[in-house]
């Protein structure tokens, strides 16, 4: 069943052009798009899940259309995003019941604690963590409603190495559970072990796309020559 | 150089923020509207000199109290809360210079912008109405300092307790959970929910010199506890504009909430937080001067409820930038002051009870209007 069916999405900003990306995400897959630093991953995350306009193209995302039922897509999926933090004056906890109850699905509180998000942490308002229990929350936030389909944008960002492995394994449950995800990321090494499929974005443009996620450095380089 | 630097910064931002032409026409209006109400003052009106005097050394002194309140924000500017822009002020975390010096500097900045936009314009057209202000805008420059100390101490000393997790937490709101995190935004960032009890105790207490310096003014006083009502109701706008300081639409993204319901849960905090803080304030009222005080009451709510409707409406979930723009803020006088002035004079008078409740009338249906407008 395909999740996903974008066809010549492309937005224009004064100094940059998404074009004519293509991306198909089917039930069970996880698709990375990948590239360097300000290519469009982000760009392209925020329009797939509704964040902002598309100037053109046809999308599909769980059979709505992102821009027009922007507010019952983001019911249905998660969305991890490249630079959110949990509301600074609400502690962990707090959080994570207001997410819960904007949501109206109930928060499962082992969750938090297979991240290290103990009891005193989650009683802390959360400008007082570090970055990276700070995306921990975030990663709860993302997966605790058990989405079909999760929307991720670089997110072992600020993660020390354990708390990576713990979230690589938030992501391959959710997968093994019959999820989706739409990864972005410039981390290659991510890209192969995460992936089913990779999509290269180089200057906005989708330049080649990748079944076989495995030596993807040298499939980049090809790529873009 | 920090302070230099800091300076162009505030107006790169503020210009961006205001439009800059607004922005660098401020301090031209204010010495208009100010060199014409002196000219109307000394030339038209029976009020003594002094009062004018008066009145801008009143002015200075809560232009202070309003810098320093700055000191409210300042601590969380510098742990970046209040957006993720970067600023000069952040850079501790990064560069070799101390986190006092450039909160020292961020703060001489501010002065430096409420002297410049305000306190220069008004003792400069003063001055030129009469010699005589020469001496009073000095007073008034030492009652800025003297206001912008007293705030200053009283935003380090943060009355810290209505702040406390165990005060207000989630769990002990008893409203929507949108509106519960705006009202735990403000009841936790620097100052507490004494910010806002702050922010209208100034504007009281600009009211009260008025209306007992001001002979102009002094009418309001025939009826005080009615005419007190309208102006609390109308000052407790302010409330609106801090349940709007910490956060924007754009954090909301990854969540199943549009702007509008945000903007309701902006509306619905107000409400609450409105009414806790009006009661307090009309019963002392009330103890110093009597009166009807069910009527005062409904009053002061409704008044309220009416100019938190009109800047809902105009200004939506920007309130601190919008209301700064010429047009939207025209429109706002416009809107309160067609049924203010009216319900201020009706209230100053012995009006009866009836009169004023048609007044009130046409309020409660226009801001149920925009509220419908608005959140459909």
């Amino acid at each position: 069943m395909t999740l996903i069916k974008a066809s010549g999405i492309s937005k224009s900003y004064p100094d940059f052009e998404l074009s004519e990306v293509d991306l198909e995400v089917k039930e069970g897959e996880i698709v990375g798009v990948l590239g360097p630093n300000g290519t469009g991953k982000s760009t392209l995350m925020q329009i797939l899940t509704g964040q902002i306009e598309r100037g053109s193209g046809d999308l599909d995302v769980l059979g709505l259309d992102p821009q027009q039922d922007s507010k019952e897509l983001r019911k249905k999926i998660g969305v991890l995003p490249e630079r959110e933090d949990p509301p600074s004056f609400l502690t962990g906890r707090e959080y994570l019941d207001f997410v819960s109850d904007i949501r109206e699905e109930s928060m499962d509180w082992d969750f938090p604690e297979k991240l290290n998000l103990d009891e005193h942490l989650l009683d802390q308002q959360t400008r007082k963590l570090s970055k990276g229990e700070r995306q921990k929350l975030m990663v709860v936030q993302a997966f605790f409603h058990d989405p079909e389909l999760v929307f991720i944008d670089e997110p072992l960002i600020n993660l020390d190495p354990l708390i990576q492995e713990r979230v690589k394994e938030v992501f391959r449950e959710h997968k093994e559970g019959g999820g989706s995800m739409v990864l972005s990321t410039h981390l290659v090494s991510l890209a192969e072990e995460m992936c089913d499929r990779v999509v290269f974005l180089r200057d906005g443009e989708v330049i080649e796309e990748v079944t076989e996620p495995e030596n993807l450095k040298e499939q980049f380089i090809d790529a873009e020559e | 150089m920090i302070l230099k630097r800091m300076l162009k910064e505030e107006w790169r931002t503020q210009s961006k923020m205001y439009k800059g032409r607004y922005l660098a026409a401020l301090p031209i209006i204010i010495f208009s509207m100010t060199f014409i109400g002196a000219q109307i003052i000394t030339g038209f009106s029976t009020a003594p000199i002094t009062d004018l005097g008066l009145l801008i050394m009143a002015f200075g002194f809560f232009t202070g109290l309003a810098a320093g309140s700055i000191g409210f924000n300042s601590n969380d500017a510098a742990q970046n809360i209040l957006g993720d822009s970067n600023f000069i002020i952040f850079s501790s975390r990064t560069l070799p210079v101390e986190k006092s010096r450039l909160l020292a500097n961020f703060l001489i900045k501010d002065l430096v912008f409420y002297l410049g936009l305000y306190l220069f314009p008004v003792g400069l057209a003063v001055s030129i109405v009469s010699t005589e202000m020469i001496t009073y805008t000095a007073y008034m420059g030492g009652l800025f300092l003297l206001g912008l100390t007293l705030s200053l101490i009283a935003a380090s000393s943060a009355i810290r307790l209505p702040s406390r997790e165990s005060f207000l937490n989630y769990d002990n709101v008893p409203i929507p959970p949108l509106a519960r995190k705006s009202v735990l935004d403000v009841s936790r960032s620097s100052g507490g929910l004494f910010k806002i009890l702050m922010s209208i105790f100034v504007l009281l207490g600009l009211y009260w010199y008025i209306i007992n310096y001001v002979p102009i003014a002094s009418y309001l006083l025939s009826n005080p506890l009615m005419s007190f009502s309208v102006i609390l109701g109308m000052m407790s706008v302010t409330i609106y504009n801090w349940l709007n300081t910490y956060d924007e639409a754009s954090d909301y993204l990854h969540l199943p909430i549009d702007e509008s319901e945000l903007l309701e849960s902006k509306f619905q905090a107000f409400k609450v937080i409105a009414l806790i803080v009006i009661l307090p304030f009309l019963g002392v009222s009330f103890a110093l001067y009597g009166g009807n005080i069910l009527l005062g009451t409904v009053i002061a709510v409704t008044t309220a409820y009416y100019v938190g409707a009109v800047t809902m409406y105009e200004a939506g979930l920007n309130p601190n930038e919008r209301m700064i723009e010429g047009w939207t803020f025209l429109k706002f006088l416009v809107l309160v002051n067609t049924l203010v002035i009216p319900l201020l004079a009706l209230t100053s008078l012995q009006t009866d009870t009836l009169t004023i409740i048609g007044l009130l009338v046409p309020m409660i249906v226009i801001g149920k209007l925009m509220e419908t407008f608005r959140f459909r």
